[in-house]
């Protein structure tokens, strides 16, 4: 709803910023008339940046129209910097990188590593009024007054609802050596989150968090026209599509690039990419032109991009909706630029290796995924300071859905040659068969969610997650419990959640509540336990205590008739009758949180009873009088509940056969073992 | 022709001593079987009566893993794809080049050191029954050449040891640097054509510090030299003085670790359900494979021996 309500609004700004290339003779390619806005494009932004290879710096100027979509006026125009977060060690981003733990950077940064982004000016575009001096820098999220992350400037007259206001700036920034995806290698570079960006004023005031290690974005839908200038010859990249490329005789072209209903603007350069184009043609869906930027040395693993790309764009496009720009463009980043695998409108980067081999699942996975953030986090474009989940938690489970039903489960990848003081993995790739999910490879989602099971209540705005565990959350607890919904709700019952709150939300910004709202609504089921346990912090776990059976003896004593007898067990059943047993199965909850589970028992003639349990209590015992020995008994006999951290004791065997292939797996290791031993010999 | 010849005469020493490779095999056998009983143990115990055997009698499941390696205390920490598969000596030696063999799992690194230990005491009774050869094989007679010989060889691997370190911690340096020198490189290939050109000195250079020591050993034993840093001098002197024969040699021989390698791969059967017989197979031709690796070592002494009788 909230998405629709501003779309007449913004439609006139639309026409306003389109009217350049909508009139100019320097439309290169076919100016067809710009579709209705899907968008309120209420955060339009017109700007020109050139790129100084030699310093490494960007020097751009830029136009920004707003219109105040809310019912209160504001004096005030938040605007993010993420650049400053690579400043310094003071940041909020380096603090908080610190706790992640991972980033192998933190002891060598070297001088030219670093990067800023520095306003030089900001004025009324109107009427030229200079808000310069009236710039400072908020820390709303941790009070770090080192951070630099956020600016706000002062307003003369503030923007009253439905008002419009244009204003100008210049800046001058450095390009880091990448950190968070953007930077330089060599003469590759990445420049993502790169210009003064405005936060969202929202009923409640300015959204405009700090950059943190942990977290990614969030803007309003606009109209971007970018032109973008660096050394003549070199191949760019970027979000839309390219309107005009201008040879300026010095050296250096000027790129124009324009996209509508956008949220960010991302692009591109380097004189290495290999273009390869391709175009994406269903029966059901509008076509897609596939630009692909590679690296030359992988040629050889363009269709597997193509092939990837095309697979998202159909499954997302079929389980949710369509993908309406007409064009995307797929960058294969630079061996060792730290930008692969990141997500921007229209554009995204995919990573793979120099050897990976066909079936290790890469870089298909990741294409995917990113390809897949067009939908989750491009079109629904949810904030990702508070509700990452949203966006990352939806994709990592459509990526695996789409990757099994495209591509069928990888093979483990060992890697090799990793020489001493290397991080990372090893160059050279084997494929190792006999090591996977046995068809279940979402499910590896669990092993990177125990962990971290208990670190954060999932309600928690991300970017209050603890930096380092945070993404367990976000991404493979969601996609554990779309998982489990899928499971108990049928495919059928999500994908009509899912496809509902894309078309809901499409170009607007869900919370948490409204997508809870579209699920409750949807679907039959009372999900409000279910989702209110997984915005906790409590596990779930389920597992098969005890199995016992035995024959029900005639011993003890026993009414006969009016006489009540004393047997010892020895009798014999009489003929005809059958001899009885009884198996008792105790199966508790180990965990916090429930979920209303069957529990199986199978018997060894073959018989299997079911049994529903609500799940609440802390265990139950269930007794069954039958005339053969119970085999085993399973809680969650069909895996509903993907959530479980401990799938393995979810089921047990009266006879444990763990044996044979701890017999297998021990020879195999011991086997290696030897060799580990031999490979100590190698020094006498 | 000298090479080959010292070859042919190792390569028919090891044949010709099939009591010795057993001796050596048995030393390894018991070196490693007690763990993998622990670890046969550690899994048993981890499955206990679920029914997650069904799936591992078909893979090492690694939903089931993942779980196992959370719960492991020990051992089983190192129970892992590669380390359960047919790639475990590429694995082995990733880790050897690396330098991070020494930073695996404690225990099992002590135990590598023991095991080396004991090839140690070991190899002073095969290069003294190498050289001065013949006869029945009598363990008391071989065992007494062990421990004659063992203080030398085993100062002269201490000292080795200390060279290991110092060619690590160079390499190290190597890499560190040239990974800041390729810091502005964006292609993969140039950057893993200049670290596999890094490790050619590298390994040469542990080439020499190996071949140095090994035929100070011989020096040590042959020569009845007690004197490490003598033994060493004759050791270095020899390889100045034959570079391209005792390089050559040592580069047939680890041709050949190639080759048994490369058959073992092949032969490796996959991962299929687990049946007592298929258990047994793995395990032999495992077996088959770690013998052939002790008689490639025996057959590197005995023809190191030669070369070095051949020459000197
Ligand atoms: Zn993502």
């Amino acid at each position: 709803m909230h998405g629709m309500e501003h779309r007449t609004s913004a439609f006139s700004w639309a026409g306003v910023v389109l009217s350049p290339f909508l009139t100019g003779a320097l439309v290169a390619q076919e100016a067809a008339p710009e579709p209705e806005a899907l968008s309120p494009r209420n955060a339009n932004y017109t700007i020109d940046v050139r790129l100084d290879p030699e310093t490494r710096m960007l020097s751009g100027s830029q136009t920004l129209t707003w219109t105040n979509l809310q019912q209160s006026s504001t004096n005030r125009l938040w605007f993010h910097l993420y650049w400053n977060a690579w400043r310094n060690r003071q940041s909020t981003w380096m603090r908080e990188d610190r706790f992640r733990g991972r980033s192998d950077r933190k002891d060598r940064i070297e001088e030219g590593d670093w990067s800023y982004i520095e306003v030089d000016s900001v004025s009324l575009a109107d009427d030229g009024t200079d808000l310069t001096r009236t710039m400072y820098f908020a820390f709303p999220d941790d009070r770090n007054i080192d951070d630099r992350t956020v600016m706000v400037v002062l307003l003369p007259t503030p923007v009253e609802a439905g008002e419009s206001i244009r204003v100008t700036m210049e800046w001058h920034a450095k390009v880091p050596r990448t950190f968070a995806r953007t930077g330089f290698r060599g003469d590759y570079y990445f420049i993502a989150h790169w210009f003064p960006k405005l936060g969202v004023f929202e009923a409640d005031g300015w959204n405009c968090h700090q950059y943190h290690a942990g977290t990614e974005y969030y803007s309003d839908y606009g109209v971007y026209d970018v032109s973008m200038t660096v050394p003549a010859g070199w191949v760019l990249g970027a979000t839309g599509r390219e309107v005009e490329l201008r040879d300026n005789g010095d050296g250096t072209s000027t790129h124009r690039y324009a996209q509508s209903d956008v949220h960010a603007f991302t692009w591109t350069t380097s004189p290495d990419y290999l273009v390869v184009e391709d175009r994406f043609e269903h029966d059901e869906l509008p076509p897609v032109d596939i630009r692909l930027l590679l690296q030359p040395e992988h040629q050889g693993q363009a269709e597997r991009h193509v092939a990837a790309t095309k697979a998202a764009l159909e499954h997302y496009g079929v389980w949710y909706g369509a993908y309406p720009y007409g064009h995307v463009t797929v960058v294969d980043p630079a061996y060792g630029s730290g930008a692969g695998g990141m997500e921007y409108p229209t554009l995204f980067t995919a990573g793979t290796r120099l050897f990976s081999p066909e079936g290790g699942g890469r870089p298909e996975r990741v294409t995917i995924h990113e390809a897949g953030h067009q939908f989750w986090y491009g079109i629904v474009g949810n904030n990702e300071f508070e509700f990452a989940w949203l966006d990352e938690g939806l994709n990592t489970f459509s990526t695996a859905r789409t990757q099994q039903a495209a591509f069928g489960e990888s093979l483990y990848t060992q890697r090799f040659f990793r020489p001493p003081g290397i991080e990372g993995s090893g160059f050279f790739a084997l494929l190792l068969e006999g090591y996977g999910y046995g068809g279940q490879s979402h499910l590896n989602r669990v092993t990177r969610y125990r962990p971290d099971a208990s670190s954060d209540l999932q309600a928690t705005p991300t970017f209050l997650y603890h930096p380092k565990s945070g993404g367990s959350l976000s991404y493979s607890k969601t996609a554990l419990w779309l998982r489990t919904l899928e499971n108990w709700l049928g495919w059928e019952s999500l994908q009509s959640i899912l496809s509902t709150f894309f078309e809901r939300w499409q170009f607007g910004h869900p919370t948490a509540d409204d997508f809870f709202a579209v699920a409750n609504e949807v679907t039959e089921e009372d999900l409000g336990h279910f989702l209110r346990s997984v915005m906790g912090s409590e596990v779930f776990d389920y597992s098969v205590q005890s199995v016992a059976t035995f024959a029900v003896a005639n011993e003890g004593w026993v009414k006969q008739g009016d006489e009540i007898v004393l047997l010892d067990g020895s009798a014999e059943p009489a003929d005809g009758e059958e001899e009885m047993f009884r198996s008792e199965v105790v199966v508790r909850r180990l965990g916090g949180a429930s979920f209303p589970v069957e529990v199986l028992l199978a018997f060894e003639d073959g018989h299997e009873v079911r049994h529903k349990w609500r799940g609440k209590r802390r265990w139950k015992l269930f007794v069954e009088e039958y005339p053969s020995r119970l085999e085993y008994a399973v809680i969650d006999p069909d895996g509903i509940l993907a959530l479980d951290i401990h799938p393995s004791n979810n089921s047990r065997e009266v006879k444990s056969k763990a044996q044979l292939p701890a017999w297998k797996w021990a020879a195999r290791w011991t086997v290696w073992l030897q060799d580990f031993f031999s490979t100590f010999g190698f020094f006498v | 022709m000298m090479v080959l010849r010292a070859f042919s005469s190792g390569l028919l020493a090891a044949l010709a001593a099939p009591k010795l490779l057993l001796l050596l095999w048995c030393v390894l056998l018991a070196a490693s079987v007690p763990l993998g009983l622990a670890m046969q143990q550690e899994i048993a115990d981890d499955i206990g009566a679920s029914r997650v055997h069904l799936d591992l009698r078909q893979r090492l499941d690694r939903v089931w893993l993942g779980e196992f390696s959370g719960r492991a205390e020990s051992l089983g920490k190192m129970l892992e794809p590669a380390t359960a598969g047919r790639v475990d000596f590429l694995y082995n030696l990733d880790l050897l080049f690396g330098g991070r063999l020494f930073s695996q799992h404690r225990g099992l690194v002590a135990a590598g050191v023991g095991y080396a230990l004991v090839s140690l005491l070991m190899l002073g009774g095969v290069i003294d029954r190498f050289a001065r050869g013949g006869g029945r094989f009598v363990l008391s007679q071989f065992l007494g050449a062990c421990g004659r010989y063992f203080g030398r060889l085993l100062k002269l691997t201490t000292l080795s040891a200390v060279l290991y370190w110092g060619v690590y911690r160079g390499a190290k340096w190597v890499y560190v640097t040239l990974e800041r020198g390729v810091q502005d490189v964006t292609v993969e290939a140039t950057v893993l054509r200049y670290y596999l050109l890094a490790a050619v000195p590298i390994l040469l250079l542990t080439a020499v510090v190996m071949m140095v020591f090994d035929y100070a050993r011989i020096a040590a034993i042959l020569e009845e030299e007690p004197g490490t840093l003598r033994a060493l001098g004759r050791g270095l002197r020899f390889v100045l003085g034959h570079p391209v024969s005792v390089l050559t040699l040592a580069v047939l021989v680890g041709l050949c670790v190639i080759g048994l390698v490369a058959l073992r791969t092949v032969l490796a059967p996959g991962v299929g359900e687990a049946t007592a017989l298929g258990i047994g197979l793995v395990f032999l031709l495992g077996q088959l494979f770690v013998a052939g690796r002790l008689a490639l070592r025996l057959t590197l002494v005995g023809a190191e021996l030669a070369l070095y009788r051949g020459l000197r």
